[in-house]
Protein backbone atom coordinates (compact mmCIF):
# COMPACT_ATOMS: atom_id res chain seq x y z
CA UNK A 1 0.00 0.00 0.00
CA UNK A 2 2.93 2.61 0.91
CA UNK A 3 4.33 1.67 -2.31
CA UNK A 4 1.01 2.43 -4.19
CA UNK A 5 0.71 5.50 -2.40
CA UNK A 6 4.64 6.43 -2.88
CA UNK A 7 3.72 5.63 -6.89
CA UNK A 8 0.77 8.14 -6.94
CA UNK A 9 2.62 11.00 -5.21
CA UNK A 10 5.27 10.70 -7.97
CA UNK A 11 2.60 10.88 -10.47
CA UNK A 12 1.08 13.90 -8.54
CA UNK A 13 4.49 15.47 -8.61
CA UNK A 14 5.08 14.77 -12.27
CA UNK A 15 1.87 16.13 -13.52
CA UNK A 16 1.91 19.36 -11.71
CA UNK A 17 3.25 21.48 -13.43
CA UNK A 18 0.22 20.72 -16.19
CA UNK A 19 -2.86 21.52 -14.03
CA UNK A 20 -3.10 25.42 -14.73
CA UNK A 21 -4.38 23.69 -18.37
CA UNK A 22 -7.33 22.16 -16.12
CA UNK A 23 -8.69 26.14 -15.18
CA UNK A 24 -8.91 26.32 -19.55
CA UNK A 25 -11.07 23.36 -19.21
CA UNK A 26 -13.44 24.58 -16.76
CA UNK A 27 -13.61 28.17 -18.35
CA UNK A 28 -15.25 25.76 -21.39
CA UNK A 29 -17.11 24.41 -19.47
CA UNK A 30 -18.78 27.44 -17.85
CA UNK A 31 -19.62 28.66 -21.28
CA UNK A 32 -21.16 25.53 -23.04
CA UNK A 33 -23.19 25.16 -19.84
CA UNK A 34 -24.28 28.65 -19.67
CA UNK A 35 -25.77 28.21 -23.21
CA UNK A 36 -27.29 25.55 -22.70
CA UNK A 37 -28.74 26.42 -19.92
CA UNK A 38 -27.85 23.15 -18.37
CA UNK A 39 -25.36 24.01 -15.27
CA UNK A 40 -24.40 20.32 -14.89
CA UNK A 41 -23.21 19.49 -17.95
CA UNK A 42 -20.25 21.29 -16.65
CA UNK A 43 -19.41 17.93 -14.85
CA UNK A 44 -19.66 16.07 -18.95
CA UNK A 45 -17.58 18.65 -20.41
CA UNK A 46 -15.03 18.52 -17.75
CA UNK A 47 -14.68 14.56 -17.46
CA UNK A 48 -14.53 14.30 -21.66
CA UNK A 49 -11.54 16.73 -21.28
CA UNK A 50 -10.13 15.87 -17.83
CA UNK A 51 -9.65 12.37 -19.05
CA UNK A 52 -7.27 12.73 -22.19
CA UNK A 53 -5.31 15.50 -20.32
CA UNK A 54 -4.31 12.89 -17.37
CA UNK A 55 -2.81 10.92 -20.36
CA UNK A 56 -0.51 13.23 -21.30
CA UNK A 57 1.13 11.69 -17.87
CA UNK A 58 3.07 9.13 -20.32
CA UNK A 59 4.12 11.70 -23.12
CA UNK A 60 6.25 13.48 -19.98
CA UNK A 61 7.03 10.25 -19.16
CA UNK A 62 8.52 9.80 -22.39
CA UNK A 63 9.70 13.46 -22.80
CA UNK A 64 11.60 12.75 -19.59
CA UNK A 65 12.98 9.24 -20.02
CA UNK A 66 11.20 8.67 -16.72
CA UNK A 67 11.90 4.88 -17.22
CA UNK A 68 14.86 5.69 -16.59
CA UNK A 69 14.13 7.24 -12.83
CA UNK A 70 11.42 4.05 -12.12
CA UNK A 71 14.08 1.34 -13.62
CA UNK A 72 16.24 2.56 -10.55
CA UNK A 73 13.39 3.26 -7.62
CA UNK A 74 12.74 0.65 -5.53
CA UNK A 75 8.97 0.25 -6.46
CA UNK A 76 7.23 -2.70 -8.12
CA UNK A 77 5.84 -2.57 -11.78
CA UNK A 78 2.64 -3.74 -9.98
CA UNK A 79 3.06 -0.69 -7.42
CA UNK A 80 3.28 1.80 -10.23
CA UNK A 81 0.13 0.65 -12.48
CA UNK A 82 -1.95 0.16 -9.05
CA UNK A 83 -0.69 3.46 -8.56
CA UNK A 84 -1.74 5.12 -11.99
CA UNK A 85 -5.00 3.86 -12.19
CA UNK A 86 -5.31 5.22 -8.60
CA UNK A 87 -3.65 8.25 -9.52
CA UNK A 88 -6.18 8.71 -12.32
CA UNK A 89 -9.63 8.02 -10.53
CA UNK A 90 -8.39 10.55 -7.60
CA UNK A 91 -8.08 13.06 -10.19
CA UNK A 92 -11.49 11.91 -12.04
CA UNK A 93 -13.06 12.18 -8.39
CA UNK A 94 -11.76 15.66 -7.48
CA UNK A 95 -12.59 16.84 -10.96
CA UNK A 96 -16.31 15.72 -10.65
CA UNK A 97 -16.50 16.85 -7.32
CA UNK A 98 -15.21 20.44 -8.40
CA UNK A 99 -16.93 20.17 -11.27
CA UNK A 100 -20.65 19.52 -9.17
CA UNK A 101 -19.55 22.23 -7.44
CA UNK A 102 -19.51 24.77 -10.45
CA UNK A 103 -22.48 23.37 -11.29
CA UNK A 104 -24.53 24.04 -8.38
CA UNK A 105 -22.90 27.46 -8.58
CA UNK A 106 -23.40 28.17 -12.15
CA UNK A 107 -27.74 26.70 -11.06
CA UNK A 108 -27.88 29.86 -8.82
CA UNK A 109 -27.39 32.08 -11.67
CA UNK A 110 -28.87 30.13 -14.87
CA UNK A 111 -32.10 28.94 -15.17
CA UNK A 112 -31.37 24.85 -15.08
CA UNK A 113 -34.02 23.44 -17.81
CA UNK A 114 -32.47 20.19 -17.92
CA UNK A 115 -34.64 17.33 -15.99
CA UNK A 116 -33.35 15.34 -12.72
CA UNK A 117 -32.94 12.19 -15.21
CA UNK A 118 -30.80 14.22 -17.73
CA UNK A 119 -28.58 16.12 -15.15
CA UNK A 120 -27.96 12.75 -13.74
CA UNK A 121 -27.50 10.38 -17.50
CA UNK A 122 -25.24 14.41 -18.18
CA UNK A 123 -22.96 13.50 -15.24
CA UNK A 124 -22.82 9.83 -14.38
CA UNK A 125 -22.34 9.65 -18.54
CA UNK A 126 -19.77 12.24 -18.18
CA UNK A 127 -17.64 9.63 -15.52
CA UNK A 128 -18.74 6.44 -17.25
CA UNK A 129 -16.98 8.12 -20.21
CA UNK A 130 -13.73 8.99 -18.25
CA UNK A 131 -13.93 5.33 -17.11
CA UNK A 132 -14.36 4.33 -20.39
CA UNK A 133 -11.15 6.27 -21.74
CA UNK A 134 -9.21 4.93 -19.08
CA UNK A 135 -10.42 1.38 -19.16
CA UNK A 136 -9.39 1.55 -22.84
CA UNK A 137 -6.17 3.45 -23.31
CA UNK A 138 -4.04 3.28 -19.87
CA UNK A 139 -3.26 -0.51 -21.18
CA UNK A 140 -2.42 0.41 -24.53
CA UNK A 141 -0.05 3.34 -22.34
CA UNK A 142 1.62 0.88 -20.98
CA UNK A 143 1.57 -1.51 -23.84
CA UNK A 144 3.00 1.00 -26.40
CA UNK A 145 4.88 4.68 -26.59
CA UNK A 146 2.39 7.50 -26.06
CA UNK A 147 3.51 8.50 -29.55
CA UNK A 148 1.71 5.59 -31.33
CA UNK A 149 -1.23 5.68 -29.05
CA UNK A 150 -1.60 9.70 -28.94
CA UNK A 151 -3.93 9.05 -32.50
CA UNK A 152 -6.48 6.74 -30.53
CA UNK A 153 -7.31 9.05 -27.93
CA UNK A 154 -10.25 10.24 -29.06
CA UNK A 155 -11.53 6.78 -30.16
CA UNK A 156 -13.43 5.72 -26.90
CA UNK A 157 -15.69 9.11 -27.61
CA UNK A 158 -15.87 8.18 -31.71
CA UNK A 159 -16.59 4.56 -30.52
CA UNK A 160 -19.39 5.89 -28.16
CA UNK A 161 -21.33 8.19 -30.76
CA UNK A 162 -20.81 5.42 -33.63
CA UNK A 163 -22.04 2.65 -31.47
CA UNK A 164 -25.26 4.83 -30.68
CA UNK A 165 -25.88 6.69 -33.86
CA UNK A 166 -25.55 2.87 -35.57
CA UNK A 167 -28.04 1.53 -32.58
CA UNK A 168 -30.78 4.45 -32.93
CA UNK A 169 -30.39 3.92 -36.93
CA UNK A 170 -30.74 0.05 -37.28
CA UNK A 171 -32.83 -0.82 -34.74
CA UNK A 172 -35.79 0.16 -32.70
CA UNK A 173 -33.86 -0.11 -29.75
CA UNK A 174 -36.01 3.52 -28.30
CA UNK A 175 -38.67 1.79 -28.50
CA UNK A 176 -37.90 -1.07 -27.18
CA UNK A 177 -35.52 0.35 -24.40
CA UNK A 178 -38.57 2.67 -23.09
CA UNK A 179 -38.98 0.57 -20.23
CA UNK A 180 -36.08 1.01 -19.10
CA UNK A 181 -35.89 4.62 -20.32
CA UNK A 182 -39.15 5.21 -17.99
CA UNK A 183 -37.66 3.47 -14.86
CA UNK A 184 -34.38 5.71 -14.96
CA UNK A 185 -36.73 8.89 -15.41
CA UNK A 186 -38.38 7.73 -12.21
CA UNK A 187 -35.43 6.64 -10.42
CA UNK A 188 -32.68 9.14 -11.35
CA UNK A 189 -30.45 7.98 -8.79
CA UNK A 190 -30.12 4.38 -10.33
CA UNK A 191 -28.62 5.93 -13.44
CA UNK A 192 -26.02 7.22 -10.68
CA UNK A 193 -25.64 3.74 -9.59
CA UNK A 194 -25.67 1.97 -13.25
CA UNK A 195 -22.82 4.73 -14.53
CA UNK A 196 -20.39 4.69 -11.66
CA UNK A 197 -20.77 0.73 -11.45
CA UNK A 198 -20.32 0.18 -15.33
CA UNK A 199 -17.59 2.75 -14.88
CA UNK A 200 -15.58 1.03 -12.11
CA UNK A 201 -15.95 -2.04 -13.29
CA UNK A 202 -14.62 -1.22 -16.89
CA UNK A 203 -11.64 0.44 -14.48
CA UNK A 204 -11.19 -3.17 -12.27
CA UNK A 205 -11.19 -4.76 -15.65
CA UNK A 206 -8.39 -3.11 -17.69
CA UNK A 207 -6.53 -3.07 -14.28
CA UNK A 208 -4.79 -6.78 -14.47
CA UNK A 209 -4.56 -6.06 -18.59
CA UNK A 210 -2.30 -2.90 -17.77
CA UNK A 211 -0.20 -4.70 -15.23
CA UNK A 212 0.38 -7.70 -17.30
CA UNK A 213 1.79 -4.90 -20.02
CA UNK A 214 3.79 -3.36 -17.94
CA UNK A 215 5.50 -6.47 -16.43
CA UNK A 216 6.32 -7.73 -20.13
CA UNK A 217 6.84 -4.22 -21.45
CA UNK A 218 10.95 -3.20 -21.67
CA UNK A 219 12.25 0.27 -21.60
CA UNK A 220 13.49 1.84 -24.51
CA UNK B 1 28.95 -10.53 1.67
CA UNK B 2 32.10 -10.80 -0.78
CA UNK B 3 30.62 -9.30 -3.93
CA UNK B 4 28.65 -6.89 -4.35
CA UNK B 5 27.75 -7.83 -7.86
CA UNK B 6 27.49 -11.22 -8.96
CA UNK B 7 26.43 -12.05 -12.98
CA UNK B 8 26.47 -15.48 -14.36
CA UNK B 9 26.13 -16.41 -17.70
CA UNK B 10 23.56 -13.07 -18.38
CA UNK B 11 22.55 -13.39 -21.94
CA UNK B 12 20.55 -11.23 -24.21
CA UNK B 13 19.69 -11.47 -27.43
CA UNK B 14 18.08 -8.88 -30.00
CA UNK B 15 18.19 -8.75 -33.65
CA UNK B 16 21.49 -8.28 -34.60
CA UNK B 17 23.43 -7.95 -31.30
CA UNK B 18 23.74 -10.85 -27.95
CA UNK B 19 25.04 -10.42 -24.74
CA UNK B 20 26.80 -13.75 -25.01
CA UNK B 21 27.18 -15.30 -21.28
CA UNK B 22 28.58 -12.44 -19.48
CA UNK B 23 30.46 -13.67 -16.23
CA UNK B 24 31.69 -11.17 -13.62
CA UNK B 25 31.77 -10.24 -10.28
CA UNK B 26 32.41 -6.58 -8.53
CA UNK B 27 33.97 -6.83 -5.24
CA UNK B 28 32.77 -5.03 -2.48
CA UNK B 29 34.60 -1.83 -1.85
CA UNK B 30 36.18 -1.59 -5.56
CA UNK B 31 35.66 0.68 -8.40
CA UNK B 32 35.48 -1.47 -11.40
CA UNK B 33 35.65 -0.40 -14.44
CA UNK B 34 33.07 -1.73 -17.14
CA UNK B 35 34.63 -1.06 -20.13
CA UNK B 36 33.79 -1.61 -24.14
CA UNK B 37 33.77 0.25 -27.40
CA UNK B 38 30.17 1.78 -28.49
CA UNK B 39 27.63 -0.89 -29.09
CA UNK B 40 29.77 -3.65 -26.96
CA UNK B 41 26.71 -4.02 -24.65
CA UNK B 42 27.38 -2.27 -21.52
CA UNK B 43 24.20 -0.15 -21.32
CA UNK B 44 22.58 -3.57 -22.13
CA UNK B 45 24.44 -5.38 -19.22
CA UNK B 46 23.17 -2.56 -16.69
CA UNK B 47 19.49 -2.55 -18.27
CA UNK B 48 19.44 -6.29 -17.32
CA UNK B 49 21.00 -6.06 -13.86
CA UNK B 50 18.13 -2.91 -13.26
CA UNK B 51 15.19 -5.44 -14.47
CA UNK B 52 15.00 -2.78 -17.20
CA UNK B 53 14.97 -5.06 -19.91
CA UNK B 54 14.04 -8.74 -19.47
CA UNK B 55 17.29 -11.51 -19.83
CA UNK B 56 17.19 -14.40 -21.90
CA UNK B 57 19.27 -16.41 -19.13
CA UNK B 58 21.61 -16.05 -16.28
CA UNK B 59 21.47 -14.78 -12.65
CA UNK B 60 22.35 -11.74 -11.23
CA UNK B 61 22.64 -11.03 -7.26
CA UNK B 62 22.89 -7.85 -6.36
CA UNK B 63 24.81 -7.57 -2.84
CA UNK B 64 23.70 -10.99 -2.06
CA UNK B 65 20.34 -10.45 -3.21
CA UNK B 66 18.63 -12.12 -6.12
CA UNK B 67 18.63 -9.59 -8.96
CA UNK B 68 14.88 -10.69 -9.38
CA UNK B 69 12.74 -11.71 -6.52
CA UNK B 70 14.53 -9.02 -4.69
CA UNK B 71 14.15 -6.28 -7.15
CA UNK B 72 12.87 -4.10 -4.32
CA UNK B 73 15.06 -4.95 -1.66
CA UNK B 74 18.55 -4.57 -3.24
CA UNK B 75 17.08 -1.14 -4.93
CA UNK B 76 17.52 0.40 -1.80
CA UNK B 77 20.73 -0.32 -1.40
CA UNK B 78 21.84 0.94 -4.59
CA UNK B 79 21.84 4.58 -6.59
CA UNK B 80 22.48 4.96 -10.45
CA UNK B 81 23.59 7.37 -12.25
CA UNK B 82 22.51 7.41 -15.79
CA UNK B 83 24.54 9.35 -18.96
CA UNK B 84 21.30 11.25 -19.31
CA UNK B 85 19.15 12.96 -16.40
CA UNK B 86 15.78 10.82 -15.14
CA UNK B 87 14.29 13.83 -13.67
CA UNK B 88 11.53 15.77 -15.14
CA UNK B 89 13.24 18.77 -16.80
CA UNK B 90 10.36 21.26 -15.36
CA UNK B 91 11.01 20.36 -11.71
CA UNK B 92 13.35 22.43 -9.44
CA UNK B 93 16.66 21.02 -7.55
CA UNK B 94 14.70 21.00 -4.31
CA UNK B 95 11.42 19.04 -6.05
CA UNK B 96 14.07 16.59 -7.16
CA UNK B 97 14.76 15.53 -3.50
CA UNK B 98 11.33 15.96 -2.57
CA UNK B 99 10.62 13.56 -5.58
CA UNK B 100 12.94 10.85 -4.68
CA UNK B 101 13.20 11.05 -0.49
CA UNK B 102 9.77 9.09 0.40
CA UNK B 103 11.28 6.02 -1.65
CA UNK B 104 14.01 5.28 0.04
CA UNK B 105 14.18 4.17 3.77
CA UNK B 106 17.77 5.61 4.39
CA UNK B 107 17.33 8.78 2.76
CA UNK B 108 19.05 11.98 4.27
CA UNK B 109 17.61 15.60 3.35
CA UNK B 110 20.52 16.66 5.13
CA UNK B 111 23.20 14.51 3.10
CA UNK B 112 21.31 16.18 -0.34
CA UNK B 113 21.92 19.41 1.41
CA UNK B 114 25.35 18.82 1.58
CA UNK B 115 26.66 17.79 -1.66
CA UNK B 116 23.97 20.25 -3.36
CA UNK B 117 26.05 23.25 -1.15
CA UNK B 118 29.44 21.49 -2.16
CA UNK B 119 28.44 21.29 -5.82
CA UNK B 120 26.79 24.38 -6.22
CA UNK B 121 23.16 23.73 -6.71
CA UNK B 122 20.73 26.44 -6.52
CA UNK B 123 17.76 24.71 -4.84
CA UNK B 124 15.67 26.16 -6.97
CA UNK B 125 16.86 25.93 -10.46
CA UNK B 126 15.21 23.99 -12.58
CA UNK B 127 16.46 21.01 -14.00
CA UNK B 128 16.52 21.97 -17.70
CA UNK B 129 18.59 25.46 -16.85
CA UNK B 130 21.30 23.00 -15.55
CA UNK B 131 24.42 22.81 -17.49
CA UNK B 132 25.74 18.86 -18.42
CA UNK B 133 28.07 19.18 -15.31
CA UNK B 134 25.53 20.34 -13.15
CA UNK B 135 23.04 17.47 -14.00
CA UNK B 136 25.71 14.87 -13.62
CA UNK B 137 25.95 16.21 -9.79
CA UNK B 138 22.54 16.73 -9.35
CA UNK B 139 22.22 12.84 -10.15
CA UNK B 140 25.48 12.54 -7.95
CA UNK B 141 23.83 14.14 -5.41
CA UNK B 142 20.57 12.32 -5.03
CA UNK B 143 22.81 8.99 -5.65
CA UNK B 144 24.64 9.83 -3.17
CA UNK B 145 22.06 10.91 -0.30
CA UNK B 146 20.00 7.09 0.60
CA UNK B 147 23.65 5.49 1.43
CA UNK B 148 23.79 3.43 -1.31
CA UNK B 149 25.86 0.42 -0.93
CA UNK B 150 26.55 -0.06 -4.94
CA UNK B 151 26.60 2.85 -7.27
CA UNK B 152 25.86 2.07 -10.89
CA UNK B 153 27.23 4.72 -13.73
CA UNK B 154 26.49 4.33 -17.18
CA UNK B 155 28.94 6.69 -19.04
CA UNK B 156 28.41 9.27 -17.11
CA UNK B 157 31.38 11.82 -17.85
CA UNK B 158 30.37 11.90 -21.44
CA UNK B 159 30.46 15.37 -22.91
CA UNK B 160 31.91 16.63 -19.19
CA UNK B 161 34.87 18.87 -19.30
CA UNK B 162 37.95 17.64 -18.10
CA UNK B 163 37.47 19.94 -14.46
CA UNK B 164 33.70 18.39 -13.98
CA UNK B 165 35.22 15.21 -14.58
CA UNK B 166 38.13 15.42 -12.51
CA UNK B 167 35.12 16.52 -9.96
CA UNK B 168 33.50 13.73 -10.19
CA UNK B 169 35.56 10.96 -10.02
CA UNK B 170 36.99 12.73 -6.91
CA UNK B 171 33.55 12.10 -5.22
CA UNK B 172 33.39 8.67 -6.78
CA UNK B 173 37.02 7.97 -4.89
CA UNK B 174 35.63 9.47 -1.89
CA UNK B 175 32.62 7.22 -1.58
CA UNK B 176 34.72 4.21 -2.82
CA UNK B 177 37.10 5.06 0.21
CA UNK B 178 34.11 5.41 2.74
CA UNK B 179 33.01 1.39 1.50
CA UNK B 180 30.52 1.96 -1.31
CA UNK B 181 30.94 -0.77 -4.30
CA UNK B 182 31.62 1.54 -7.84
CA UNK B 183 30.15 0.00 -11.26
CA UNK B 184 31.47 2.64 -14.06
CA UNK B 185 30.62 1.99 -17.18
CA UNK B 186 32.53 3.72 -19.74
CA UNK B 187 33.96 4.13 -23.01
CA UNK B 188 36.34 6.48 -21.66
CA UNK B 189 39.58 4.80 -20.42
CA UNK B 190 41.24 7.70 -18.86
CA UNK B 191 39.22 7.85 -16.45
CA UNK B 192 39.55 4.44 -15.46
CA UNK B 193 43.31 4.73 -15.51
CA UNK B 194 42.83 6.98 -12.41
CA UNK B 195 40.55 5.26 -10.38
CA UNK B 196 39.48 1.80 -10.81
CA UNK B 197 40.76 -1.03 -9.17
CA UNK B 198 39.03 -3.62 -11.56
CA UNK B 199 38.15 -3.72 -14.81
CA UNK B 200 35.59 -5.89 -17.09
CA UNK B 201 36.22 -5.30 -20.81
CA UNK B 202 34.14 -6.57 -23.38
CA UNK B 203 33.36 -6.35 -26.98
CA UNK B 204 30.43 -7.33 -29.36
CA UNK B 205 28.48 -8.74 -26.38
CA UNK B 206 31.48 -11.04 -25.40
CA UNK B 207 33.65 -10.73 -22.46
CA UNK B 208 37.46 -10.08 -22.80
CA UNK B 209 38.96 -9.91 -19.45
CA UNK B 210 37.65 -9.53 -16.20
CA UNK B 211 39.91 -8.66 -12.79
CA UNK B 212 42.11 -6.42 -11.61
CA UNK B 213 43.38 -2.89 -13.85
CA UNK B 214 46.87 -4.87 -13.12
CA UNK B 215 46.17 -8.11 -14.80
CA UNK B 216 44.32 -6.82 -17.70
CA UNK B 217 47.05 -4.25 -18.73
CA UNK B 218 49.72 -6.96 -17.81
CA UNK B 219 48.23 -9.46 -20.43
CA UNK B 220 48.51 -6.95 -23.07
CA UNK B 221 52.08 -6.13 -22.25
CA UNK B 222 52.91 -6.72 -25.53
CA UNK B 223 51.03 -4.79 -27.35
CA UNK B 224 53.36 -2.04 -27.99
CA UNK B 225 56.44 -4.55 -29.24
CA UNK B 226 59.02 -6.17 -27.18
CA UNK B 227 60.20 -3.65 -24.88
CA UNK B 228 57.80 -1.18 -25.86
CA UNK B 229 55.61 1.34 -22.97
CA UNK B 230 53.07 -0.14 -21.06
CA UNK B 231 50.07 0.25 -22.95
CA UNK B 232 47.07 2.24 -21.24
CA UNK B 233 43.52 1.32 -21.00
CA UNK B 234 42.29 2.90 -24.49
CA UNK B 235 45.34 0.97 -26.46
CA UNK B 236 44.30 -1.71 -25.26
CA UNK B 237 40.27 -0.90 -25.75
CA UNK B 238 41.42 -0.42 -29.62
CA UNK B 239 43.58 -3.38 -29.63
CA UNK B 240 40.59 -5.26 -28.79
CA UNK B 241 38.26 -3.54 -31.37
CA UNK B 242 40.68 -4.75 -33.83
CA UNK B 243 40.81 -8.62 -32.72
CA UNK B 244 43.89 -8.62 -30.55
CA UNK B 245 43.57 -11.09 -27.37
CA UNK B 246 43.98 -11.08 -24.28
CA UNK B 247 46.61 -13.35 -23.25
CA UNK B 248 46.77 -14.76 -19.41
Amino acid sequence: MRDILRSMALDHRIMKRNYPILAGFYALAVVLSVVAKAPFLAVAITMVLTAPFIGTYFSLYEKNRLDRLYGSLPLGRSSVVVGRYAYAFVMMLANVAASLLLGLFLSLFVQDTATPFLTSVIVAGGFLYACLFFAFLLPLYFKVSFSKVYVFVNLPFYLVVIAGLLLVKKTDILTSLQPTIKYFMDNPAMVWVVGIGIGLVLLGASLPLSIAFHKSRESA
Amino acid sequence: MDNALDVVDLRKEYSGFTLDNLTFSLPAGHIMGFVGQNGAGKTTTLRLILNMARRDGGSVRVLGMDGLAEERRFKQDIAVVFDEIPFVDAWSVREVEAALRPFYDRWSTETFAGYTKEFGLPPDKKVKDLSRGMKLKLMLAAALSHEAKLLILDEPTSGLDPVARDEMLGTLHRSASSGCSVLFSTHITSDLDKIADDVTLIDKGRLVYTGTKAGLIEGFRGLNGAGGATPNLDEILVAVSKGVAFHA
